[in-house]
Formats: structure tokens, C-alpha cells, sequence
């Protein structure tokens, strides 16, 4: 069995996986939209930079897919795919309500300005300064963001030695980092306020911010980044036959796959912040928990169906398609059956869910290796 | 991997999750379990659905893995069994398994620690009353009840208001207990939106510092706003027995929106009391010579190794975490093992 | 008491049955499971036919809104349960022979009180045509 895994997308969370896979001495052929960050030089990495996925066939085992690099054509054949695209970062003003004014800064504006040796704007640092770092401003900022711009205000506090608050609405500690973080801050003096609903002014005189004590005054606003799901994760996705959530992240919100990070495909799977809100530990964990999805896969002799499966009795078939349109697997095709063509299901592909069976308005699928008693099954009525 | 074999004592859904990563990719497992039956203290978590939507607490994600580790050829399960005397030997570590007094020398090329946690104990905050009131409760008690008594049982109670108190016994520097659990926001808002949905003329107050709401499936908090749930930001003082209604409690606190203390009555006060080290975390740590965190959570130093090569620790044992984040945790720290198999094995 | 058939798909209702049974339950003389792998395999067939075979009443189990693993199973189970309730009463039969459950993994102990009740309700009386 051939035991390339392809991982789509050029983010951290991909660079992990791909390292987690290389430890497993697995082929990894990594694909991203964007140049590729430094990753292990290794003979079982082929990197595709600056290349997009452009069709995409076959199933679990053997999928093919061709990409799109000028000047040239690649195809890859992979047993499996990992999806690890990330996020985006939406920039500062992208929201109208945020008003645009030199004292608001994104993280990043402020980031450069702190290791610029000089001031860079008119507003200079300075040891009587108050600086104002808003989490959660007009909607909930990611897990990264919010310990980024943590960071961000501790160190200025460090370098500037100013006078540093932080605004925020539900102040998120659930994790180790996260919880010493925020009690090194307070030592150090930070104080930390709740937001009310009202947003930022800005004026001349200063930035003013409604907080549930009152209104703090300061000289600057800094605004943490606002995740959201990256722009081009509904293409690839119907390249991928996988679904998306209704916030636009990959795959439904379901229970039973969102945290394992399984697609409704067998041999795809998600990792990191494509699927899921996390922090860079978060992200590292959730790499490994893909290679492991892949390792389990892949560490069988050769994939087995499962034991229930659907079949097409070919003849009775009349092309309607409704099976194809009702698997949540993608589990259906048309295919040749020597001179007619009718609806075939891919055995490594199906899951045994039924739901195919059921819809299709001939009763022409059964059910293989279903212990259903034929007493329950016989048409009687009707 | 043939001839190797690793050891994982406790057999909650975190040492369920990693014998099952492991014996999938072929290594022999032999997985421990105190007490007689597996799944730890899942086995007290209820679902938490509300009008025919799953609330995603994770509930779903463990009889699957309990019933496909009992039928995995590769895991041995040891039930009312644990182990002692583990001593490193060359490349592998010897021990002995003991079940019901008999003792066993056995070996393995690795250990995992997946021991679990401890409730915390309502009375260790002794102004909330738990123990001398009776309709003070803690989030434990409800969840066990809604899985042993089915959903139904809080229905014909005539419960009018509800509080829940957040934070109860973690977040609390002063205690020594600067933790957070991590896990009772999630499930104190869900159950919450639960009793809210099966006893509609229910008015439900929630008592928090923060609540931790990032991820995805954080749509629980916003849709409990929206249900009329309300929240008030800070913890009350004291619960004491109502003088007008003794079968009520009072609940004194701080109202930041009027900066005055107010005392306001309820039929229950849920605690949602979280995730403390196990009372015996002290004698796992030294069984296996690893090192613990300054609460008492075994220390990590990356993800899942522990301070000693070979050992590694899954779950709640090293931090508190939600079933599916055990779940990946211990997926880690069965890869990091199994890298570790490899380098060691030749 | 009644004969009854539960037909559940077997990742909530089979779970939540076998934990049952780990506690030395037994399932009722009369009570037949009848596992399916998925909610979305439920055929209205399969209904029809467990009345005509005996049973009194039906309960159908799938799991709940996104915690199904093939993301919709129950909602197919749930319409062809209405589908079959309106085959029911157009035939003057009596729609609460059939009853329709969700249920997760972990609620053995609803699935238990449910069973219960079903097997000792009075038995539906063939009504008239409107
Ligand atoms: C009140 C409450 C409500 C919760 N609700 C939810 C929820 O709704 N959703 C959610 O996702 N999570 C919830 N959780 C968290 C959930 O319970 C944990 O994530 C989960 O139980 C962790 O599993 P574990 O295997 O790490 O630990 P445990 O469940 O504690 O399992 C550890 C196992 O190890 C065994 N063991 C311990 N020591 C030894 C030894 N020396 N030798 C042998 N065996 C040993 C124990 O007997 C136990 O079976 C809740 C937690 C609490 C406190
Ligand atoms: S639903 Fe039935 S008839 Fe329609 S394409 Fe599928 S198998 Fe053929
Ligand atoms: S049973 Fe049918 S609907 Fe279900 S996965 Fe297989 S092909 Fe798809
Ligand atoms: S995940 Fe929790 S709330 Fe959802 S169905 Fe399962 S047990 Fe119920
Ligand atoms: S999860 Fe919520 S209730 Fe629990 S300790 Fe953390 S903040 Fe407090």
C-alpha cells in the first residue's frame, strides 16, 4: 500500500503535523498556497509551495490529487489527506464600529513599534503613558490571540515600563499557560478591567473605554485579532467532497468527529485551527491527534471495509442520483457496469450508515452483512 | 512492534483512549484499573441534550471507546487491580500487579499514568454550607443524579430559582488552589440550559468569575444568555438557611451594579465544584519517582513525558481537561510513547 | 403487557441498552432490540412490519441533533417515524403505537423508564375512520 499523506495548507498547525508524521516515517507531501515554513529536511518530504489543489479522485488508500503550480502540473497519490489550513486574521479595519484613529493599533502595529528602537508614529512611549489592550472588543477573540496579546501586554509593560491595563469580557484561564500568565500580570501591576457593551472613543485627548467600575482613560488602544475561518475553505472543501460547519470552519460541529478531528470522508482528516479554536499547544496536540488518526489507518496491512456495507443492484438502478445526494460519506458514484452505468458505492469509503438504502426510491441498495431479521425486512405491505 | 509491551495504570476514558492508539498500531497493553469496571469518572457524567440538540459535552465519546478496548486482542484489561513497585530495569521497567492481594511480577518497555482526578469536596468552602444544608448540591451530585435517576428527575421538583456557584475549591490563590478546573464552567452553563429547558417556570442564576467559554462549541454560553439564564460576575460570601423560608437558601453577595451587598433567596444552590489531584498523587508520583506541578498534578515536560524517560502521563492526571480533550491528550502521549518504543527497540 | 419492539440505532440506543444491562437489567419477557447501524438505515418497512408481527407498540431511538455520526441519521429516522405514524392513522390504527425517542449513550436510565412505561400502557384500540 502506497503510504504518502498528503497535508493541504501552509500554516503552523501544517508544519506539526508534518513533523509528526515525519517521526512516524510516513511520506508527507505538503502542499500549501503560500511559501512553506522551514520544516525538517528529510527524504520523505516533497514540498509543493505556492501550488493549489485543483481536482481531487479516488478514496481512502488511493487518492489522486492534481495540482495547480505554474509553470508546472504536479500530481500527487496519497493514502491519506490531512487538512491543516489554519486560520485567518481579520485586520483592524475590517470592522467599521472600530474607530480609525493613530491611538488604536492592531497587536501587530504595536509588536513593531516595541522592538523599533524608535518611536515610529507621533505618539511616543513614554513612562507616564497608559496603554489599553482590549480582548474580546467586538467579538470573542481567538484562544492564540487572546495569549498573544497577553504576552504583548506584559512585555511592553517590561520594556516601556508604562502604566498597562487589560479590557476583557470573559478573561480566559483554562489552561496552565494561561492561568500563570495572567497571575505573573497582576504581580507586576497590570490591572485588569471588564468590558461593558459600549465601544472605544477616541479623541484627541485620549482613547476612553466603559468598563463595568467606570471609564478608563488611556493613551492608546491596542486590539487583539479576530479569528475567523480562512476565505478559501469552502473551495477546497468541495474539492475535498468534506463539509463545513454553518460558522465556516471545517465540518460540523458534531460530537462525535470534532474533537478526534475526523471529515465525513474516511482517510481525511483535520488538524489544528482549520477545525477548532486553540492555542499553539492546543494546535500541537490536536497535529498529533491527526497522526495518529492517520497512523491507525495506515498501520493495517490493507484497509478492510466495514462490516456493514451498501451495494447497488445495478440493474434495478435508475440513475436518479438521490443516493449520491444523501450519503454523508461520499460514498457514491456513478460507474460502468460493463454496457449500463448506474450508482456503485466505494466499499473502503462507506460507512455502513444506511442512509443511502432507505432514500433510494427503487430499493435498489441493500445492505450487506446487516443483521437486521428478515422478518423486520420482508415488503409485506405497502 | 512485536514483544513490546507498555503498562497504563487507570482505566478512565484517558488509559481507555491511549491502550487503544497503542494496541491499534500494534503494541501489547496491559491496562489497570482499580475498581471494577472501566471508564473512571465518566461514568457520572449525563448528557446534557436540550430540545433534541446535543450540547457537546462529550458524554457520546465513551462507550464506543470502553466497549472496542474490552474487544481489542492487544489490551489486557486488569479490573480491581493495580500496580507497585516499579523500578526501572535497563531498558524496561519491572513491577508488580496486584489483584485482590495476589501479587504478579510482570514488566514493560513504558508506562503511562491516566489515574484520574478526585472530585473536590464541597466543605472544603465551608461558607457555602454543602454537607449542613440540604439544598445546597454540587455540580457532581446533579450530573450523577441526571445519569443514574435519567433526565426526568429534576422535572416535578417545584424549583423556582436555581443558583449555580462557580469556581467552587479551584481558582483560589489563597487555598493554594490557583487551578482552574477547566471543566465546570462548560458543564455547570450546559446543565443550566438543561434544567432551564425541562423546567420552564425555573428562574436560573449562575454566580461566576470568568466563564471559560474559547472554542468552537462555546455556543452554550451565548444560547444560556439568550434563554434568559443570568449571570452575575463575582462570588457570593456565604449561603446560609433562609430565616423566612427554611427550605430555601439565602445567598449573600456583592452586586457590582450597585456596589452594595444583597442577599437573594433559592430553592437550590448547585456548586460547581471541579478537579483536584488524587488523594493518593503523592504515592503514584513517588511509585514511578516522577516530579509534580506546584498543585500537585503530575509535571510534565513536554505534552505527555513525564521527568523520567519511558513515562508518560494521559488525562486529568497531569491537568484538568474535558473527556474530548483527554482524549486527544492521551492520543499525545500514546504517539509520544510509541516514539519512544521506536528509538528504544531495535 | 404489551409486546414491544425498540428498533435504535445501535452507536446511542444499543450503548445505552448495554450499560443498562451491565447493571443486571433484563430486558423485559415481550421487549425485542433490534439494532440498526444507524438511524438513517430506519425504513418505514421496518416499522409496519414490526406491528404486523405482534408487537403493539414501536419505539424508535437515534441519537441526538449533531451527535450522530452520519450528521443527519436522525432526522431521517424522525421523518420516516412520521411517515410510518401517518401510515398508522390513515389506516385508523392508532399513531402512538409508534413513539420516537432521542437518546445518547449515557441515558440508560431514561431507556429503562421509557421501556416501562410503553410495555404497561393501556393497549391502543383500533379507532374509526374519521
Ligand atoms: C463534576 C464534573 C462534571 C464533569 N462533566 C464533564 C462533562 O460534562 N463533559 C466532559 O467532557 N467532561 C466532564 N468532566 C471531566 C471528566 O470527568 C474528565 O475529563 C474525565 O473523567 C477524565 O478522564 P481520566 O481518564 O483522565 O480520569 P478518571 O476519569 O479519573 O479516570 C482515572 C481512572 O484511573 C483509576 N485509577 C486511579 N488511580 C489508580 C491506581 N493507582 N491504580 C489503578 N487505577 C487507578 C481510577 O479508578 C479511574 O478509573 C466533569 C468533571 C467533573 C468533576
Ligand atoms: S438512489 Fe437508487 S435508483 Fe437512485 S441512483 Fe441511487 S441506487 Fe440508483
Ligand atoms: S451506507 Fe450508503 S449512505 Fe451510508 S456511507 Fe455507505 S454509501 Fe453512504
Ligand atoms: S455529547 Fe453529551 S449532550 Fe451530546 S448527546 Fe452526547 S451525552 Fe448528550
Ligand atoms: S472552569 Fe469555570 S468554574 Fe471551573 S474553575 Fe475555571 S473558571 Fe471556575
Amino acid at each position: 500500500m502506497n503510504k504518502t499523506v498528503a497535508v493541504l495548507g501552509g500554516s503552523a498547525d501544517a508544519g506539526w503535523v508534518v513533523e509528526e508524521l515525519l517521526a512516524l516515517s510516513y511520506s508527507v507531501a505538503w502542499v500549501g498556497q503560500e511559501d512553506l515554513p522551514d520544516s525538517p529536511r528529510s527524504d520523505g518530504l516533497r514540498a509543493y509551495p505556492r501550488s493549489r489543489v485543483s481536482a481531487v479522485s479516488g478514496c481512502v488508500g488511493s487518492f489522486r490529487l492534481e495540482l495547480s503550480a505554474p509553470p508546472e502540473r504536479a500530481v500527487i497519490d496519497a493514502a491519506a489527506i490531512i487538512v491543516a489550513m489554519g486560520n485567518q486574521r481579520l485586520p483592524l479595519g475590517a470592522d467599521a464600529r472600530i474607530p480609525a484613529h493613530p491611538r488604536v493599533l492592531s497587536t501587530q502595529v504595536l509588536a513593531e513599534r516595541l522592538s523599533a528602537p524608535r518611536q515610529i508614529s507621533g505618539i511616543a512611549p513614554a513612562q507616564r503613558q497608559h496603554i489599553l489592550f482590549a480582548l474580546d472588543m467586538l467579538e470573542l477573540s481567538g484562544k492564540q490571540a487572546v495569549v498573544e496579546t497577553l504576552e504583548l501586554a506584559l512585555r511592553t509593560h517590561d520594556t516601556w515600563h508604562c502604566e498597562v491595563s487589560v479590557l476583557y469580557r470573559e478573561l480566559q484561564v483554562d489552561s496552565d499557560l494561561l492561568e500563570s500568565l495572567t497571575r505573573t500580570m497582576r504581580e507586576q501591576g497590570i490591572v485588569f478591567h471588564r468590558l461593558q457593551d459600549a465601544l472605544p472613543v477616541v479623541d484627541d485627548s485620549g482613547v476612553h473605554v466603559k468598563h463595568a467600575d467606570g471609564v478608563l482613560d488611556g493613551d492608546l488602544l491596542v486590539i487583539a485579532p479576530v479569528v475567523r475561518p480562512r476565505s478559501d475553505s469552502a473551495e477546497l472543501a468541495g474539492l475535498l467532497r468534506i463539509a463545513l460547519g454553518a460558522d465556516g470552519y471545517f465540518q460540523q460541529l458534531n460530537v462525535r468527529s470534532y474533537r478526534p478531528g475526523l471529515s465525513n470522508r474516511k482517510g481525511i482528516y483535520l488538524a489544528g485551527r482549520c477545525h477548532l479554536d486553540a492555542d499553539d499547544a492546543g494546535a500541537r496536540a490536536d497535529a498529533a491527534q491527526a497522526a495518529a488518526n492517520v497512523a491507525i489507518l495506515l498501520g493495517q496491512d490493507h484497509l478492510q471495509p466495514e462490516t456493514v456495507i451498501a451495494e447497488v443492484g445495478s440493474t434495478k438502478c435508475i440513475r436518479c442520483l438521490t443516493c449520491i445526494r444523501t450519503c454523508p460519506h461520499a460514498a457514491v458514484e456513478l460507474a460502468a457496469y460493463g454496457q449500463v452505468t448506474a450508482a456503485k458505492v466505494v466499499e473502503l469509503a462507506c460507512f455502513g450508515c444506511g442512509a443511502c438504502a432507505a432514500n433510494c426510491p427503487v430499493r435498489a441498495i441493500t445492505m450487506k452483512g446487516i443483521d437486521v431479521p428478515v422478518w423486520l425486512q420482508e415488503a409485506a405491505l405497502v | 512492534m512485536p514483544n513490546t509491551s507498555v503498562v497504563i495504570i487507570g482505566g478512565g476514558i484517558s488509559g481507555v483512549a491511549a491502550a487503544l492508539n497503542l494496541a491499534q498500531r500494534g503494541v501489547a497493553v496491559d491496562l489497570v484499573e482499580r475498581e471494577p469496571r472501566l471508564g473512571g469518572n465518566t461514568l457520572d457524567v449525563c448528557c446534557k441534550a436540550v430540545n433534541g440538540q446535543c450540547q457537546h459535552c462529550g458524554g457520546c465519546l465513551v462507550a464506543e471507546r470502553l466497549r472496542a478496548v474490552c474487544a481489542e486482542p492487544l489490551v489486557t484489561v486488569h479490573l480491581s487491580s493495580t500496580i507497585t513497585n516499579i523500578q526501572p530495569a535497563g531498558d524496561t521497567f519491572s513491577y508488580q500487579l496486584v489483584t485482590a492481594n495476589v501479587k504478579q511480577a510482570k514488566s514493560a518497555r513504558a508506562v503511562i499514568a491516566a489515574t484520574g482526578f478526585d472530585h473536590i469536596d464541597a466543605r472544603t468552602k465551608g461558607p457555602y454550607g454543602y454537607g449542613a444544608l440540604s439544598m445546597v448540591i454540587t455540580g457532581e451530585d446533579m450530573e450523577r443524579r441526571l445519569r443514574a435517576e435519567g433526565q426526568s428527575v429534576y422535572d416535578c421538583a417545584v424549583l423556582r430559582d436555581v443558583a449555580f456557584i462557580q469556581c467552587v475549591g479551584s481558582r483560589d490563590e489563597h487555598a493554594n488552589r490557583g487551578w482552574c478546573s477547566q471543566v465546570c464552567c462548560r458543564y455547570a452553563v450546559r446543565l443550566a440550559r438543561l434544567l432551564g429547558a425541562r423546567s420552564p417556570q425555573t428562574n436560573i442564576t449562575i454566580f461566576k468569575m470568568d466563564i471559560q467559554t474559547a472554542g468552537r462549541d462555546s455556543q452554550a454560553f451565548a444560547l444560556a444568555q439568550q434563554e434568559g439564564i443570568r449571570f452575575i460576575c463575582g462570588l457570593p460570601a456565604v449561603v446560609r438557611r433562609s430565616e423566612k423560608d427554611s427550605a430555601k437558601a439565602a445567598l449573600l453577595f456583592d452586586d457590582i451594579n450597585t456596589g452594595q451587598f444583597r442577599t437573594n433567596e433559592f430553592d437550590l444552590v448547585v456548586l460547581a465544584t471541579g478537579i483536584e489531584p488524587r488523594s493518593d498523587a503523592l504515592q503514584l508520583a513517588e511509585t514511578l519517582g516522577v516530579e509534580r506541578n506546584r498543585f500537585g498534578f503530575l509535571a510534565s515536560q513536554d505534552g505527555a513525558a513525564l521527568s523520567i524517560p519511558g513515562i508518560f502521563a494521559a488525562g486529568c492526571c497531569q491537568s484538568p481537561r474535558s473527556i474530548s480533550e483527554s482524549i486527544v491528550h492521551a492520543t499525545a502521549a500514546a504517539e509520544a510513547c510509541y516514539r519512544y518504543l521506536q528509538e528504544h527497540t531495535q | 403487557m404489551n409486546k414491544l419492539v425498540i428498533i435504535g440505532c445501535d452507536r446511542s440506543a444499543g450503548e445505552a441498552l448495554r450499560s443498562l444491562q451491565e447493571t443486571g437489567y433484563c430486558l423485559p419477557e415481550g421487549v425485542i432490540y433490534q439494532p440498526l447501524p444507524c438511524g438513517g438505515s430506519l425504513d418505514v418497512l421496518h416499522v409496519l412490519r414490526a406491528l404486523e408481527s405482534g408487537a403493539e407498540r414501536v419505539l424508535v431511538l437515534s441519537c441526538y441533533a449533531d451527535a450522530c455520526r452520519s450528521f443527519n441519521g436522525n432526522t431521517w429516522a424522525e421523518k420516516r417515524t412520521a411517515a410510518a405514524q401517518a401510515l398508522l392513522t390513515e389506516a385508523g390504527l392508532g399513531q402512538e403505537r409508534i413513539t420516537y425517542r432521542q437518546v445518547s449513550p449515557n441515558m440508560s436510565a431514561d431507556l429503562g423508564a421509557w421501556i416501562h412505561t410503553l410495555i404497561n400502557l393501556e393497549p391502543v384500540e383500533a379507532q374509526d375512520r374519521a
